[in-house]
């Protein structure tokens, strides 16, 4: 039997300072280890919302609920302590950090996640290979994050992240949004790269398919208006991108 | 006013109300001292000598005249740093100060680069008395036409000294001036520079980055007189306030009639680490000229929600963030120190690789 990573029970949130406005109302949602899923929705479904609230953003408040993490209740926990236990999230708009390097805040992260010493040699030269993989040029590395990247750069720093890290379950914030068909080829070879030496899951949250091309979806996920409506297999991908959401909203 | 009961330092160009406390900073009495253990490492094409005359005493100090009658005072000697002209790109001139043996030092040290030259000058302050004392410095400098001047001063002292730093000078016709400071120690340190843009296209960078801790005080008045046309200043501050510490930042960009075509540019970010930091700006832009551009923009207070976010989603808790973030301000000013040797000492002191 599948082993269950993350289970979403009737996740009801609001935003933080608003608490009138309810954005998603009873969310349940399984991911086993290992499996691929996609959370498909129009604009303003809720979709970004979910995976914020997963990985504990304080902007966000549970009002009903439950989230567990490979069995453990993690719905009050801290961001930091949800990504220590192997949660990652690769941003739509990754916020920039002038003074920290990619390079020394990859570094840090890993250290702290694993509470190793790691050798500036080794970690250099993983680093260095896994750059080479996402076409980014090694300056990057070391330049402040994100700072004055394209958003080409940006979303391959996300994806850079993503494989150095390697958490067990990677939630995909439309990550291929606003990117050229190249980038968007190289940003999939990442998350492909990702499945094939991590074996973790995922959530893709995307408008569109491309991303999807290479992977095997396990399960898709159609969210609107806070709610998921339909479930099912790849099948659903395929149907949205013939016909739309139309249909989906109106049920 | 330096009578027996006041030691008026850091007085702003144009006063504001008195109720805020910003106009100036009396420092109530400031002992003559003697002079500091020097050590240079003085590169070839630089004459230095020691003086007890100012060929450049009609500069304004950002500290102001109670300096110079400080140094007169106490009949320091200066230290004077002179380059010839069309010398090139000079090699990096060392001055430290080490302060050890008494309670009271008074230092003055003058630079002057000439036509087509460039120097940079890397200052350290240290000491490894544990006594209490007080510690000034003056260093005036002239800038001649297409000469540049790099002025790194570091300061890592003791929380036992208190310290007054002060510096002004001028920069004539497409000169450039760039001061780059690190406040990293001191008890309480007063701050102060002036720098006259008398030059067309003259520029001044100034980069501070500070760490204020305890009860400790930073007290600073920068100022960009810009009489040139066409000249240019940038004065980024930007530092880390933790415990109960107080600093007062003023920086004034003056554009005079005739400066046409001048900008000015005044940024300060800081981080507040503790509910009790006591944190005051004054930045002001005065303008006697038409067209001018003069910009000043400041963040202060906690990190940014998204920023935090989007960190603690890589692992790291608040106060791991806080640290980082301090750091990199700090990192980032020593970034620009064009001197790898007092780059890896800061880094050391800072207790990185």
């Amino acid at each position: 039997m599948a082993e269950e990573l993350l289970k979403v029970q009737d996740l009801k949130v609001s935003v933080a300072d608003d608490e009138a406005k309810e954005i998603l109302h009873g969310v349940n949602l399984t991911v086993n280890k290992g499996e691929t899923h996609v959370l498909m929705g129009p604009n303003g479904a809720g979709k970004s919302t979910l995976g914020s609230t997963l990985m504990g953003d304080p902007r966000y408040k549970i009002d009903g609920g439950k989230i567990f993490f490979e069995g453990q209740d993690i719905t009050d926990l801290t961001t930091d302590k949800i990504s220590k236990l192997g949660m990652f999230i690769s941003f739509q708009n990754p916020v920039e950090v002038p003074g920290i390097t990619l390079s020394n805040f990859i570094r840090t992260a890993i250290e702290n996640k694993t509470g190793q010493h790691i050798r500036l040699w080794d970690f250099k030269k993983e680093l260095q290979k896994t750059m080479e993989l996402l076409n980014m040029d090694p300056s990057y590395a070391d330049r402040d994050l994100n700072v004055g990247f394209s958003g080409g750069e940006k979303k391959k720093a996300e994806i850079l992240q993503l494989l150095m890290l390697k958490p067990s379950l990677a939630i995909l914030d439309e990550t291929d949004s606003g990117l050229d068909v190249d980038a968007v080829r190289t940003v999939s070879q990442g998350v492909e790269e990702y499945k094939k030496t991590v074996g973790g899951a995922l959530i893709i949250i995307t408008h569109s398919t491309r991303i999807l091309e290479s992977l095997t979806i396990d399960r898709t996920h159609v969210l609107v208006s806070g709610q998921i409506v339909a479930e099912g297999d790849a099948s659903i991908v395929d149907d949205i991108n013939e016909n739309g959401f139309e249909k989906y909203i109106n049920q | 006013m330096n009578d027996n009961t006041h030691f008026i330092v850091n007085r702003i160009p144009s006063l504001t109300w008195n109720w805020l406390h910003m106009n100036e900073t009396d420092l109530k009495e400031v002992p003559a001292g003697k002079p500091s253990a020097v050590s240079q490492d003085i590169p070839e094409g630089i004459s230095v000598r020691e003086s007890t005359e100012s060929a450049l005493s009609d500069l304004k100090t950002g500290m102001g005249a109670n300096i110079d009658q400080l140094v007169k005072a106490s009949k320091t000697p200066i230290h004077v740093l002179e380059t010839e002209s069309n010398a090139g790109r000079l090699q990096n001139a060392h001055l430290d100060f080490d302060y050890a043996g008494s309670n009271a030092y008074t230092d003055a040290v003058e630079i002057s680069v000439e036509e087509n030259t460039e120097l940079t000058v890397v200052i350290n302050f240290r000491s490894k008395d544990k006594e209490e004392a007080t510690a000034a410095l003056q260093t005036r400098y002239h800038v001649a036409p297409y000469g540049k001047l790099t002025l790194v001063q570091i300061n890592y002292l003791p929380d036992s000294i208190d310290f007054l730093n002060d510096i002004g000078g001028q920069v004539e016709d497409h000169g450039d001036f760039r001061l780059i400071q690190l406040i990293l120690g001191g008890k309480n340190n007063y701050y102060g520079s002036f720098t006259e843009l008398s030059g067309y296209k003259s520029n001044l960078a100034t980069d501070i980055g500070y760490i204020v801790t305890g009860r400790h005080k930073l007290d600073m008045n920068y100022v960009a007189n810009h009489n040139g046309r066409k000249s240019n200043c940038d004065i980024n501050a930007s530092g880390v306030l933790r415990d109960s510490a107080d600093k007062l930042f003023r920086g004034t960009i003056d554009f005079h009639r005739g400066c046409g075509g001048s900008t000015g540019t005044e940024m300060e970010n800081v981080l507040l680490m503790d509910e009790n930091v006591i944190n005051r700006t004054i930045p002001v832009i005065l303008c006697d000229e038409e067209d001018v551009e003069g910009n000043h923009g400041a963040s202060i207070g906690k990190l940014d929600e998204n920023l935090m976010f989007y960190l603690q989603s890589r692992g790291l808790t608040e106060e791991e963030i806080y640290e980082m973030m301090a750091q990199a301000r700090i990192d980032a000013v020593a970034a620009k120190i064009p001197d790898d040797e007092a780059k890896e000492e800061v880094r050391e002191f800072l207790g990185e690789e």
